[in-house]
């Protein structure tokens, strides 16, 4: 079978999207745990990709990632402004210590 | 199976793609992250070639890399700790623990139920779909899909000032 | 005449009543306003009303073909199978009857006016009086038992009322007591009587078949319907004891509570604490007969048992031997007259017991007269002796008070039964037909209380009026003999005023006239007493042929009257000192008569002090016995309480608090889930999101 099926890119898509499950999950650094989310979105745009190219055979998959990207970037901007903020209170930023929420 | 030139190229790429993401993962320096980082965008890029869809190629390369990784790398030179720029990417080990036996359990699951789905009709399969070209994505983005078009650009509107907001009070 | 009484003879019981209210209610008022004198004439007037009403009634009976007249007043009880009126009857016996009550009664009311002048309780006086003499007319006239068990208690209310007049001092009040105490014990034999009568005559009209049984049920205890039917009760037994004997004794019972007989007469000598008007009517002329009038209007009853007849005759003479011994050794005036009473009463119940009713009845109204006359002129030397009653501290009122005097030894003479006074024709009548109907014993028992009677009246007499006035002298000491003292005059004495004299004369007079209707046929009379109560006994002249043997027996009753005479003035006038050598000698058993043989102090032991004893120890059981249960019931449930208490605070509070501290501590634990990181709510919804999936695709 070919190698370049939808099945490779599912694969690969599952694997960034777990690695970036995992960077998010369990940094301590919130620029980490963004890099993390930055992977999760990465991946959903190239599945996204992949089944316009296989399955769909249009161009809705690809505008879609296209709008992934946009808002992926939307909110990079936002999250380090808040990180910016963040610091500039605490000259801290370890997610653990974030935690003035808890019960 | 076929192991022609394009198919050792597609594995290199998958492998650009793959590795540099664990090392994000497992990086104890944010700045190695952030370069594996670089790379896992370009494998995408990349992969994205390999789907005809050179424009997102393009975009992801422009944006992703060129926006999103140069503002991740400002906000690590803004927020270093210059004290202990070894370990600036700690991981929380019960957490990590958890999560990467979650994971693997998931990705267990999911590729067993991936591999034996048969997502694409035999007969349908479009040996070479009609190129998608930027201008068949201006076009479906100005009839069908306007409405997200605007509100996206609103959005970008709102994340401009906002972010302006929240990481310029401080300036006095 | 006839027709006047039958519809308006209750007018005789309508009159005092109305003295009653308008002297009882008004009396008050009227004594502060205008004094005694209204007052007077009420109380009197409605009293001589009745006479004269009772006058009237009198020659209808006489007039009449039947000898009974009814006057019906009202249907007063009519349920289920128990009726009874309140009906008058007039007949023989009753008329009599009224006449001495009113007749006396009314002489004594006016004595009363003089004897109770000046004392603040005057109306109240008139008012009791009045309400006795219509309690009398009530007992006397009535045609039912119930209706004369209604004066019954009336009068035994009203002797309490009156001799208790003046409360003030406790010992007035405690003989008051005693009355009506020693009353209502008779009276509870009365009561059973009345009830064992009335349920015998019910079960045995039913089942002896009468035929005569009218529509509506017949009024059982009327006397007419008794007199009729009693016959029935001949042979019934009740607990193997004969029915008629044991109502008899019941009833015999309730009569010596009244007449003051033995067991009962207890009350009557300390009843001299009253006003002596009261003495006269209540306890000399009237209430106590009421047992001889009682016995002779049921003497159909009586009949039926000679065991009932024999048990009252001798009682009767027991008791009037008894009395007369104690009356011979006491020395208030008032009080040996009262044992005089109770003695003659004994006569009058051994008459009874003997069958010769109208002989006791003839006795009842002599001695009426002359026992009032005696104790209204005991009454009038009191009041001129200012009110000194010990004769031993009297004499010499023979000139200073000489119509008293006067009536007063009519009186005592008739009443010791010196022919050709009232007393002796009474007496006699009763002596004889003791010994005629073949009780020897008792005749002479009778004879010889005749002649003590004679004894202790004149030692009355002479201590009372002859001699010199002792006034001034020291009491001797207690049961000792009388001796005249030798000091002079401290108060002169007094005749006493017209008004209290008038009645004396009138009753003297009739004790000597009153005996003449009565004169037996052994002495050529024709007993016209005995035959106008015929009717109502029957005829009771028998054994005209044993005529010998009564003149023996009228000589002998005379003979120990003459010697009762003389040893009195021998022992007191001529050898006074005589007393004093001899009693010394028997001092022992002149104190046991003196002391009336303690029995006061046995009955008070016996009766009122284990009365006491029983009401001490029912008020321990109440305290100590119940409360004590009482008590321990609370405690017991304040135990209880606390145990349920306990319960409720470990247990059920236990429980909810258990429920709260569980909230509490799960919720401890739970909010440690918040951490407030971000990364961790991540990783928990992943690990779901984990296991939902695996579990869809596994499915």
């Amino acid at each position: 079978m070919n190698i370049i099926s939808i099945h490779s890119f599912l694969g690969v898509s599952l694997i960034l999207f777990l690695t970036g499950l995992f960077t998010a999950i369990s940094r301590k650094n919130i620029i980490g745990i963004f890099m993390g989310i930055e992977l999760i979105l990465n991946s959903a745009a190239l599945n996204f990709a992949a089944f316009s190219r296989f399955s769909a055979g249009n161009a809705e998959g690809q505008l879609f990632s296209i709008f992934i990207i946009v808002l992926a970037a939307a909110e990079a901007a936002i999250a380090l402004a808040l990180l910016l903020a963040v610091y500039k209170r605490r000259s801290d930023i370890d997610a653990d210590k974030l935690n003035k929420l808890r019960g | 199976m076929d192991i022609g030139i394009k198919e050792v190229v597609f594995l290199v790429v998958i492998a650009l793609t793959v590795v540099p993401g664990f090392l994000v993962a497992f990086s104890r320096n944010i700045l190695y992250s952030a370069f594996a980082l670089f790379f896992t965008f370009l494998g995408t890029a990349g992969l994205y070639l390999f789907l005809d869809a050179d424009f997102l190629a393009i975009v992801q390369l422009l944006i992703y890399i060129g926006g999103v990784l140069v503002l991740l790398l400002f906000a690590i030179l803004l927020t270093r700790n210059i004290d202990n720029m070894k370990r600036t990417n700690a991981l929380s080990i019960r957490r990590a623990a958890l999560a990467g036996i979650g994971a693997v359990l998931l990705f267990g699951v999911l590729l067993a139920a991936f591999i034996s789905y048969e997502w694409v009709r035999p007969g349908a399969e479009h040996a070479s779909s009609p190129a998608v070209t930027v201008n068949e994505l201006g076009s479906l983005l100005l009839s069908t899909y306007l409405l997200p078009f605007e509100v996206a650009s609103i959005l970008l509107l709102a994340v401009l000032i906002g972010s302006l907001v929240i990481a310029g009070r401080s300036v006095r | 005449m006839r027709d006047l009484i039958a519809g308006y003879g209750y007018c005789i019981v309508l009159f005092p009543l109305l003295g009653v209210f308008v002297n009882g209610l008004l009396g008050r008022r009227i004594q502060r306003a205008w004094g005694e004198g209204p007052i007077s004439y009420v109380g009197c007037g409605s009293v001589f009303l009745s006479f004269a009403l009772a006058c009237v009634a009198f020659f209808s009976v006489v007039m009449s073909e039947d000898k009974a007249i009814l006057c019906h007043v009202y249907t007063w009880l009519d349920v289920g199978y128990v009726t009874a009126d309140v009906s008058f009857l007039f007949d023989p016996l009753s008329s009599v009857m009224i006449l001495i009550v009113t007749g006396v009664g009314f002489l004594i009311h006016c004595y009363s006016t003089g004897y109770m002048k000046g004392d603040p309780g005057y109306y109240r006086f008139f008012a009791y009086l009045n309400l006795f003499i219509a309690s009398m007319l009530i007992l006397v006239l009535a045609e039912n038992m119930l209706l004369l068990f209604i004066g019954w208690e009336g009068v035994g209310l009203c002797s309490y009322l009156l001799i208790a007049f003046w409360y003030g001092k406790k010992e007035n009040a405690v003989a008051g007591n005693k009355a009506f105490i020693v009353n209502r014990v008779g009276d509870l034999g009365f009561f059973i009587a009345l009830l064992l009568l009335f349920w015998l005559m019910r079960s045995q009209s039913m089942t002896g078949g009468m035929a005569e049984m009218t529509a509506g049920t017949p009024s059982l205890l009327s006397f007419s319907y008794l007199a009729e039917h009693v016959h029935v009760l001949k042979g019934v037994t009740i607990w193997g004891v004969s029915a008629a004997t044991l109502i008899c004794l019941c009833l015999f019972f309730g009569a010596t509570g009244k007449s003051a007989q033995i067991p009962l007469y207890v009350w009557l000598p300390d009843a001299m604490a009253g006003p002596t008007p009261v003495s006269a009517l209540i306890h000399a002329a009237t209430m106590v007969t009421a047992g001889v009038y009682m016995i002779g209007r049921l003497h159909f009853l009586f009949s039926l048992s000679s065991v009932a007849l024999g048990v009252i005759a001798a009682v009767g003479a027991g008791t009037a031997l008894f009395a007369a011994t104690i009356a011979c050794t006491q020395h208030d005036i008032k009080r040996v007259l009262a044992y005089s009473t109770i003695s003659q009463l004994g006569y009058m119940l051994l008459a009874m017991g003997v069958a010769a009713y109208s002989a006791g009845i003839f006795h009842l109204m002599t001695h009426a007269f002359f026992k009032a006359c005696l104790f209204l002129g005991a009454g009038s030397v009191i009041v001129g002796m200012h009110h000194e009653q010990d004769i031993r501290r009297m004499g010499g009122l023979k000139q200073s008070m000489p119509r008293t005097f006067l009536t007063f030894l009519i009186a005592a003479l008739a009443l010791s039964g010196i022919p050709p006074l009232a007393g002796f024709f009474s007496k006699d009548e009763i002596l004889w037909k003791a010994w005629s109907d073949g009780h020897p014993l008792l005749w002479l028992m009778g004879l010889l209380t005749a002649g003590l009677t004679a004894f202790y009246m004149t030692r009355l007499v002479l201590l009372t009026f002859y001699g010199e006035n002792r006034s001034a002298a020291r009491p001797a000491d207690e049961g000792d003999h009388d001796h005249a003292g030798h000091q002079g005059l401290a108060h002169p004495a007094q005749e006493s005023p017209h008004v209290m004299t008038v009645p004396l004369i009138l009753l003297a007079f009739f004790s000597v006239m009153a005996g003449f209707i009565g004169v037996p046929a052994a002495l050529g009379g024709s007993n016209r007493f005995d035959r106008f109560l015929g009717a109502v006994f029957g005829l009771q002249s028998g054994g005209h042929h044993q005529n010998a043997m009564e003149y023996v027996l009228m000589a002998a009753s005379v003979l120990i009257a003459v010697a009762g005479i003389f040893a009195g003035i021998l022992l007191y006038r001529t050898r006074p000192d005589l007393p004093g050598r001899y009693v010394p000698k028997i001092r022992f058993l002149h104190r046991v008569v003196y002391r009336k043989y303690y029995i006061d102090e046995l009955y008070q032991f016996l009766f009122v002090s284990g009365t006491k004893a029983l009401t001490m120890f029912l008020a321990a059981f109440d305290k100590y016995g119940i409360d004590l249960i009482v008590n321990l019931q609370a405690y017991i449930l304040r135990i209880e309480a606390s145990i349920t208490g306990w319960f409720d605070l470990r247990f059920v509070d236990g429980a909810v608090n258990l429920v709260a501290d569980g909230a509490l501590g799960a919720g401890s634990h739970l909010r440690k889930l918040q951490t407030g990181r971000v990364q961790a709510y991540i990783l928990i919804a992943f690990l779901m999101v984990v296991l939902a999936v695996s579990y869809t695709v596994f499915r």
